[in-house]
């Protein structure tokens, strides 16, 4: 009935998110840290501070795990259909017939992993671009292809 | 355009915009950038050190409209309108009259006395409009209309064979001064003027003061501290109903201004619209280019019942800033006259035969409980306020809030009562607001996107949102997101719509 998506993203995906992710926190504390060498500070400061964005790190880390299990997508009869979410879980539908036109762009990071997202434009205005990311690019082009052939 | 009219847009200067344009450009200007120069004039009274700066702003607004209007250059051909304008960044564009869709004129009070008027072009493209023609000669307007005209006209005759075209047809809605008086009262507009100028003079201790001498010119004000029950009583019944009636009078401005001799006909494929007291707007509306109609009914609507119908349109009509609103096809219709409008303006909407089905009667718990979790939210809030050695919160604060958990269950069965929706093979109409009725009627075929969407607590009822997504929708008003379905339900709907969608090709 609701299980039209059924492909899921790559699970390189997964694991180049938590490598963006985790740059970006050791970024983030190794900034932290010298901000707060800078200014006078008390010995608590510093751990205090470590200890939260730890914390956040640790949540994030299993945010985007959560977002990968709820990630689905799938081309059938309807069209895209497209889970997504993990508070509000969505499940869009993009009809073919409602496709404006379709992209497939890949980061460099994301490049090397051979990734891509297929960003799908539809005339709304909500749902006006509809993002697929971590899908294998000859997926994304497959899928592209089978979009925007169905416009006669 | 043949050769020899190519030669000759290239070579001729083209025609310049009205001689007067320049002062509108200018007017233009200062009514959009109006806030940021009231907020620098308050702050160059207060320091000095911007006068250069200042001066500097004002030259350069005074001169920029000069500059536009002296390199802004336009050519009627015979198939196109070509607009050349740019100071530094020339733009240089073409505009076949068969693509333009929409021929606004909008003409202020002083462009009305000076034989003016702003003329805005429209493709089917949306968003910003092709062309704005600040202020040029009515003669040109008029050139410029039916030129468009003949172009539609032509394309008309290719693709189907004979219609009646341009038929001097019966308005659909027509306004009289007594119906816009009455808009006024029901939109209650003044309220929100009312409460900005309210805002703006209490702030300003100088204004109260001369308001106050100004006052003490025809009787003395009593010192408030020392007077009695019955003395108080009058003063507020008289301070209240002064404050009534302005309001009234405010909204009722606002009503004329904007839809004095309101009137909207239709010729054969789009809505021809007029209306305004001082600024006068009329527009042209492609039927096909309506996404979606709405249904507004407040409180004094149905006091009068009235309703007022607004649409929303793929770009354009109402999506620019410097542009034209309009989407208000019917600021007030009598109830039993809604369903034979939009039977015109949209066949496929049969308006009477809409039997409206509600959300599931078990949502009404999730709506109190919601409405209950808020209220403590709130009350924590307080809580929170009133822990603050420095502010006292009254007892009866509280005792009002006791009042409310009550309410609550009143609300929520209510809600469920008012929030239902209609679907059938051409359309998805959807209703909701206790007090504030709105319903948005939607045909099928303007779908773009189709969503279900489930909460933590929907999952664990059973329950999900079905949300449609259309063109030109705005997410801030009412739309098709229905609430509390079935889990069931919801899946079935959006499982039918996207087979229909699938049938149906988006028409522009």
């Amino acid at each position: 009935m609701d299980n039209l998506a059924l492909n899921r993203q790559q699970k390189s995906y997964l694991q180049l998110k938590k490598l963006k992710l985790s740059i970006f926190f050791v970024l983030l504390a190794l900034a932290t840290s010298i901000v707060l060498f800078m200014k006078d500070f008390s010995a608590w400061v510093l751990p205090i501070a470590w200890l939260l964005l730890g914390l956040a790190y640790v949540t994030l880390f299993f945010y985007h795990n959560a977002a990968f299990k709820h990630f689905a997508y799938g081309l059938n009869d309807f069209g895209l259909s497209l889970n997504r979410g993990v508070f509000w879980r969505r499940k869009i539908i993009v009809p073919k017939n409602r496709v404006q036109h379709t992209d497939v762009v890949a980061g460099p990071l994301e490049r090397r992993k051979g990734l891509a997202s297929l960003l799908v434009f539809t005339a709304g205005t909500r749902n006006s671009m509809v993002r697929l990311p971590g899908i294998l690019q000859s997926e994304a082009e497959k899928l592209r292809d089978l979009l925007s052939a169905n416009k006669s | 355009m043949s050769a020899a009219e190519t030669a000759k847009t290239e070579n001729t200067n083209g025609i310049r915009l009205h001689k007067l344009s320049p002062l509108f450009i200018l007017f233009n200007g200062i009514k959009q950038a109006i806030i940021p120069l009231l907020l620098g004039g308050s702050y160059y009274r207060m320091s000095n050190n911007m006068e250069h700066f200042v001066t500097a702003f004002i030259i350069l607004g005074a001169l920029l409209p000069i500059l536009s209007y002296w390199f802004y250059h336009y050519w009627i051909n015979t198939d196109a309108l070509v607009v050349k304008e740019g100071i530094f960044f020339k733009k240089n564009r073409k505009i076949p009259y068969k693509r333009i869709q929409n021929v606004n004129v909008l003409q202020g009070p002083l462009q009305r006395i000076l034989k003016v008027a702003t003329l805005q072009l429209e493709s089917a493209s949306g968003g910003k409009p092709e062309a704005v023609l600040r202020v040029v000669d009515l003669t040109v307007v008029e050139t410029i209309k039916h030129k468009v005209k003949q172009a539609t006209l032509v394309a008309n005759e290719n693709t189907q064979s004979k219609q009646t075209t341009a038929e001097p047809a019966e308005p659909l809605l027509r306004l009289s001064t007594n119906e816009v008086i009455k808009i006024g009262v029901i939109s209650q507009k003044g309220m929100v003027i009312g409460a900005v100028l309210f805002g703006f003079m209490a702030q300003n201790q100088a204004f109260i003061d001369s308001l106050v001498n100004y006052f003490n010119l025809f009787f003395t004000l009593p010192d408030f501290t020392k007077i009695t029950l019955a003395q108080s009583l009058v003063y507020i019944s008289v301070i209240g109903l002064v404050i009534f009636i302005s309001l009234q009078i405010l909204s009722i401005i606002w009503a004329m201004l904007k839809f004095f001799k309101f009137e909207i006909s239709k010729q054969s494929n789009r809505l021809q619209a007029s209306m305004g007291l001082l600024a006068k707007i009329s527009a042209t509306i492609p039927l096909k280019r309506i996404q979606l109609f709405r249904i507004n009914e407040n409180p004094l609507h149905k006091l009068f019942k009235t309703q007022s119908i607004t649409i929303e349109t793929a770009g354009g009509v109402n999506t620019d800033k410097a542009g034209i609103v309009m989407r208000w096809i019917a600021p007030l219709i009598g109830r039993d006259k809604t369903s034979a409008f939009l039977a015109q303006v949209e066949e496929k909407i049969n308006y009477q035969e809409i039997i409206w089905q509600n959300i599931p009667a078990r949502a009404w718990k999730r709506v109190i409980k919601r409405a209950l979790i808020q209220l403590v939210l709130f009350s924590a809030g307080l809580i929170t306020v009133a822990s603050v050695p420095a502010i006292e919160v009254r007892f009866y604060a509280w005792i009002i809030i006791l009042c409310m958990v009550p309410l609550t269950y009143v609300y929520a069965k209510n809600y469920v009562k008012k929030t239902a929706y209609f679907i059938n093979d051409d359309i998805i109409c959807f209703k909701s607001g206790i007090w504030f009725g709105k319903q948005s009627l939607l045909k099928i075929s303007n779908i773009q996107t189709i969503e279900i969407i489930e909460t933590f607590f929907d999952r664990r009822n059973k329950m999900a949102t079905l949300e449609i997504d259309t063109a030109g929708s705005n997410p801030l008003l009412h739309h098709i997101k229905i609430p509390y379905l079935e889990r069931n339900k919801a899946f079935e709907i959006r499982n039918f719509l996207s087979n229909k969608v699938n049938a149906m090709d988006f028409d522009w």
